[in-house]
């Protein structure tokens, strides 16, 4: 940022010595930069019913796998459907999935990890094998048994993701859980006789926030790739969806027609890079370990 | 399976015209050096290499270069049968028995004769395995040995249509000598006594055609090599590698730098285009491949799909022009689930696309509000038509008289148990004719008595019934007529409504000289190439 | 330490108990029937006496507890089973596929660390400022991109315009593969002298090693910087720095060689997945690999090759996840097991 003169103070900087917000976008502006596009896509994605400019789904096959052009800016795909529109109505699909699949994943995954972590022993140990089974698991397997099971649909295809995620933060919370667990304000509340609920939800619980929610929004992005990679077996969302994973995969076959798939994976690459570039930034602040000295 | 009485296919030349747009069909043997290595890439369909226990599309183009079959059908006259391991062959009167007289000079690529043992042995064989090719040997009744050279098959019933059979390739002959060596038998315990598929499977070929398989990595590629042996005119390469490419972008890539010669599963679009580039042609060539829509007929299955008058309204409601865009104008509209170029197919009109028409017998049948159903289908490229897109096509076309299809796209396994299990209330499937002849369409698609669809949607028409046997037993233009008729009863309730008929397309470099274009597998044919 | 292997050790039969059961009952929801596949639609709907006699060559026509133990007491003899797929033993399958997939995943690895480690490195070092967001995004990128278009972009670039990459497979189309010693087409071309094989091998691996590579390169890469940044900002570097060692050998030998412990973790941890098999990748590139030979068998319902493959999957990652902790140890004095 250029260096300002004594005198003139613009509005913008004199709130940032306040907010605290702008402090982290100061000195992080990869990460301002990537929670800015995020926000962005979840405004589309909450307000494009209200201002869409077509159907996503009306089928007009004389104008099919025609380029970017006025009328159609991303080009038409293989059904004569507008690119840009069904690009910007994936983000319900997309941005709601890996969501949905993160929140369970750490609410399970969290949940399993903490009583692993606070029981410790025998239980710690089978509770972690059986955590490390479920990673050890061929991903399609699991998701191609769920979708044959319980019929194709992307609210499946959510529940065969939070079944291949929930490891990952219980390894997370388990490490947290075990380092927290010696912490000498913890110790006293044990010899306090405050109860073990007591004990999670007052004392452990608060310090296991930044780690979740670094972890969340790394994984934010490798949930979306994951779901890409699933519609690309076909157990992904289903069809007519405009579900970006969805719409690459269907490109694979009119490569030339570039545009097809080419925009639905720039809108991945925006979404992964900010959430990657995000949470790496919230690492850098919220780890204390991390912080420039 | 049963069979027109006089047996003779009647295939319209039109049928299998091969589209000027470049094709390798009549290009003759130009001034090229024979040698070098063919590659064809195809997506593999692949599961055993044991040629009687064997129906897969991709070992089917295998097995017919490695293996030798009785007769061949002539690739530029389809109703015209050429001399294969049999020089010559006869029928009596009322096509009951078959003599066929074997050439003295052909021999297996280990350099045993083949003998009249052989074929009986392997004919056999193909029988008692009670395998996934078995049925074409239906109504055989015994396979005699007349002399070494001399074969005789002899049917229950009348079997015009047997000659024809023997050109398929899963009547494979394979050296009998080696084959029972390696645990292969041919009786009618043959199912639970045969151990040699394995023998098969481990690159083994018993075969007596102009190539030999070298080398076989599944999911990856066959190797096929010249077969010293062979009683034929010498290959024109030395080497044909079928190599496992699964999807059209990459098989385009790898034809225009040059590393495949021809593609097998090109999609009509990337055909367009690859055809305004230098060095490579396309070819394309009708085909008698069909994918049809199917409703049940059983109100506990589904209420709604079962009424006729539904059947009708769907019929008006879908826009097959849209459909036919997803072959880039390069497939045909059947009327009924008779191919066009097929004896009578041609005799009615498709149904007309009237979405008013369509709303209004919704409205008679009582579904004037519409009613909404799961729509499960296989999720895969079938005859280069891509389902997924067929379903969303199919899904917007009928959402327009009220019915909402719930699309389930699920794997070719799992959407065949549901079909099977008689309780799908729609979908739509796919059928490769056993032989060609329109009632390869119309018996195991109309007829009670054959009762193979019928069955399975649990569905009759007995006009259709009454009428079926005259197809049968009339020819000429009494048959014409009397398919002219039938198809006009079925249209009364179209339960299955034929949505298309791609042709078949191939992509290749212009290096390649002398390989015939024809759409059916078994009559691919890698012998006479030669590359410039 | 000792105990703490055996301990891990002992753990495997369990594990791969469980694992298997795991897999079959996983499989056996699948509403599919693969004897229907292996007759074809006509037979298996016109001979049904043909059907029970094939299902019952297959042992389908035993209840699924049986055939789970029938499967266990198999394999204690070391036979997986034949795939109804390929029908062949799937321990040949395994044995064709595997070294496929195990050779890609050490190049990619490599190219992730080769490239990911620097990159970590440039990023920690000047964090905060303009080289340490243009080192991420470049480590980033390959992994923002669904790995299949990663891969057609790749072999559209590399292979058709710029004509540098050989075509998809392992080897040329016409080549044939060196003597089979351990799978690994540059290994056993190097073993027996077999040169134009062994360049013909390393170029067809450039292009799918390195897609893979890029794919995973961000993690390698992360874990890089934030370790040694932890560790650039800890005790023990400051009590260097204070002691008026150089920059230059305060970061790269002391602090790295700290940082690089969690990242063997993490490199353990990649490897392991992609041993797996890297379906995407395997496809796109028609790599004959296990990750391709498990999706069709997942396809087709190939219960003894999804079993096997399952089980052999989970063994190479509970065998790289102890060797990865082990290592651990013997890096880190700190570290001590019980």
């Amino acid at each position: 940022m250029a260096a300002v003169s004594g005198a003139f103070r613009p509005t913008y900087l004199r709130w940032s010595a306040a907010s605290p917000l702008m402090r982290f976008a100061k000195r992080n502006p990869t990460a301002a930069t990537g929670a800015a596009v995020l926000i962005v896509w979840a405004v589309i994605a909450l307000t494009v019913p209200l201002w869409t400019p077509a159907d996503p789904l009306a089928q007009d096959l004389d104008i099919r796998l025609l380029g970017p052009s006025g009328q159609h800016v991303f080009g038409t795909d293989l059904l004569g459907r507008d690119v840009l529109v069904r690009v910007l109505w994936g983000s319900r699909l997309s941005l709601p999935t890996a969501l949905v699949v993160i929140a369970a994943s750490v609410l399970f995954g969290g949940s399993f990890g903490m009583i692993s972590g606070y029981v410790g022993g025998r239980l710690d140990e089978a509770m972690m094998r059986i955590a490390d089974i479920t990673l050890a698991f061929p991903s399609i397997i699991l998701a191609m048994a769920i979708a044959a099971a319980l019929g194709p649909s992307l609210r499946n295809a959510m529940l065969a993701m939070t079944a291949v995620w929930w490891p990952e933060f219980a390894r997370v919370m388990r490490g947290q859980v075990l380092a927290v667990k010696e912490y000498p304000h913890v110790e006293a509340a044990r010899v306090l006789g405050a109860g073990h609920w007591r004990i999670i939800t007052r004392h452990i619980l608060p310090e296991t926030f930044s780690p979740l929610l670094v972890k969340s929004t790394l994984d934010f992005g490798n949930v979306i790739l994951l779901a890409a990679g699933l519609s690309f077996l076909g157990l992904g969302a289903v069809p007519p969806a405009p579900e970006w994973g969805a719409m690459v995969s269907e490109a694979r076959t009119t490569f030339t027609q570039w545009w097809i798939g080419a925009f639905p994976g720039l809108a991945i690459v925006t979404v992964v890079l900010s959430a990657n570039f995000l949470g790496d930034g919230l690492r850098d602040n919220l780890d204390p370990r991390m912080r420039k000295q | 399976m049963r069979l027109g009485s006089t047996g003779r296919f009647l295939v319209s030349a039109a049928a299998l015209v091969i589209a000027a747009s470049g094709c390798a069909g009549g290009t003759q043997q130009t001034a090229s050096k024979s040698g070098g290595t063919l590659v064809y890439a195809v997506p593999f369909s692949v599961a055993s290499l044991d040629p009687h226990r064997e129906n897969e599309d991709t070992t089917s183009i295998m097995i017919g270069q490695v293996y030798d079959t009785l007769v061949h059908v002539d690739p530029d006259v389809p109703t015209k049968l050429d001399p294969g391991l049999a020089t010559s062959w006869d029928a009596n009167s009322d096509n009951t028995v078959f003599t066929f007289h074997l050439r003295t000079n052909a021999g297996f690529s280990n350099g045993n004769p083949v003998t009249a043992d052989d074929v009986k042995f392997s004919l056999d064989r193909l029988w008692n395995l009670q395998a996934s090719p078995s049925f074409i040997m239906q109504g055989v009744k015994s396979v005699d040995v007349v002399d070494p050279h001399t074969v005789r098959l002899t049917t229950a019933a009348s079997d015009g249509a047997l000659l024809d059979k023997m050109s398929f390739t899963m009547t494979a002959i394979i050296d009998s000598k080696t084959a029972q060596a390696q645990g292969a038998t041919s009786d009618a315990q043959a199912a639970t006594t045969d151990k040699a598929e394995a023998y098969f499977n481990a690159v083994h070929t018993l075969g007596s055609g102009p190539f030999m398989l070298s080398l076989y990595s599944p999911n990856d590629q066959f190797v096929l090599v010249r077969n010293p042996h062979y009683w034929g005119s010498k290959t024109g390469v030395d080497k044909v590698i079928i190599k496992d490419i699964p999807d059209s972008t990459t098989e385009r890539q790898l034809l225009e730098r040059g590393d495949i010669q021809i593609a097998g599963a090109i999609d009509y679009a990337t055909a367009q285009q690859l055809a305004n580039e230098s060095g490579i042609k396309i070819g394309y060539a009708h085909s008698l491949n069909l994918i049809y829509l199917f409703m049940t007929g059983s109100p506990q299955v589904s209420a709604p799909l079962s009424n006729k008058l539904v059947h009708q309204a769907i019929s008006h409601a879908i826009d097959f022009q849209s459909i036919l865009k997803l072959a880039s104008g390069h497939a045909q509209q059947p009327p009924t689930t008779i191919p066009l170029g097929l004896l009578g197919a041609d005799t009615v009109s498709p149904p007309k696309h009237d979405v008013n028409l369509a709303k209004q017998l919704m409205a008679q049948a009582g579904y004037g509000n519409g009613f909404e159903v799961p729509f499960t289908y296989a999720n895969e490229v079938k005859y280069n038509i891509d389902c997924n897109l067929l379903a969303q096509i199919l899904q917007a076309n009928l959402a327009q008289i009220g019915i909402k299809l719930d699309l389930k796209p699920v794997t070719e396994d799992e959407f065949f148990a549901k079909f099977r299990s008689r309780q799908d209330p729609i979908g739509f499937s796919f059928w490769t004719p056993d032989y060609v002849d329109p009632d390869d369409y119309t018996g195991p698609f109309w007829d009670s008595d054959v009762n193979f669809l019928t069955h399975r949607l649990q569905w009759h028409n007995p006009d259709v019934d009454a009428l079926y046997p005259k197809s049968l037993s009339t020819t000429g233009q009494e048959r014409i007529q009397v398919y002219k008729q039938l198809q006009e009863l079925f249209q009364q309730d179209p339960v299955m409504i034929g949505l298309i008929q791609p042709d078949y397309v191939l992509a290749y470099r212009d290096k390649v000289h002398g390989f015939k274009l024809v759409w059916e597998l078994r009559m691919h044919d890698f012998s006479p190439v030669t590359l410039s | 330490m000792t105990a703490f292997i055996l301990r891990r050790l002992l753990l495997v039969i369990p594990l791969g108990i469980g694992v298997t059961l795991v897999a079959f009952l996983i499989t056996d929801t699948i509403p599919a029937d693969p004897i229907l596949t292996l007759l074809g639609d006509k037979t298996a709907t016109e001979n049904p006496s043909a059907v029970a006699l094939y299902r019952h060559q297959w042992g389908f026509d035993q209840p699924l507890p049986i055939r789970y133990v029938i499967y266990l007491e198999h394999l204690a003899h070391g036979d997986m089973g034949n795939s109804i797929v390929t029908r062949r033993p799937v321990l040949q399958d395994v044995r064709d596929f595997w070294p496929a997939t195990a050779e890609l995943a050490i190049f990619a690895v490599a190219f992730a660390v080769l490239v990911g480690v620097p990159l970590g490195v440039i990023a920690a070092v000047h964090h905060g400022r303009l080289a340490d967001n243009v080192a991420r995004f470049v480590a980033l990128s390959g992994s923002s991109i669904p790995v299949f278009w990663l891969a057609l972009v790749a072999i559209q670039i590399f292979y058709v315009q710029l004509q540098v990459a050989p075509s998809i497979g392992r080897l040329d189309i016409d080549l044939d593969p060196p003597r089979t010693i351990t799978g690994l087409y540059t290994v056993d071309s190097l073993l027996t002298g077999n040169w134009t094989d062994f360049g013909n091998a390393l170029a067809h691996l450039a292009l799918p090693a390195m897609v893979l590579g890029a794919n995973v390169m961000g993690l390698v890469s992360r874990m890089v910087r934030d370790s040694l940044l932890r560790t650039l900002n800890s005790d023990f570097v400051r009590t260097a720095r204070s002691k008026g060692l150089s920059e230059r050998r305060v970061v790269y030998v002391h602090a790295l060689r700290n940082a690089l412990i969690p990242t063997v973790t993490v490199v353990g941890l990649v490897f392991a997945q992609l041993m797996s098999g890297a379906v995407l990748t395997e496809t796109t590139f028609a790599w004959p690999g296990l990750g391709r030979y498990l999706a069709k068998a997942a396809m087709g319902l190939d219960f003894s090759a999804i079993v096997s493959v399952t089980l052999l999957v989970a063994f190479i990652f509970i065998a790289v996840n102890l060797v990865v902790d082990v290592g651990y140890a013997l890096l880190d004095p700190r570290i001590r097991y019980s």
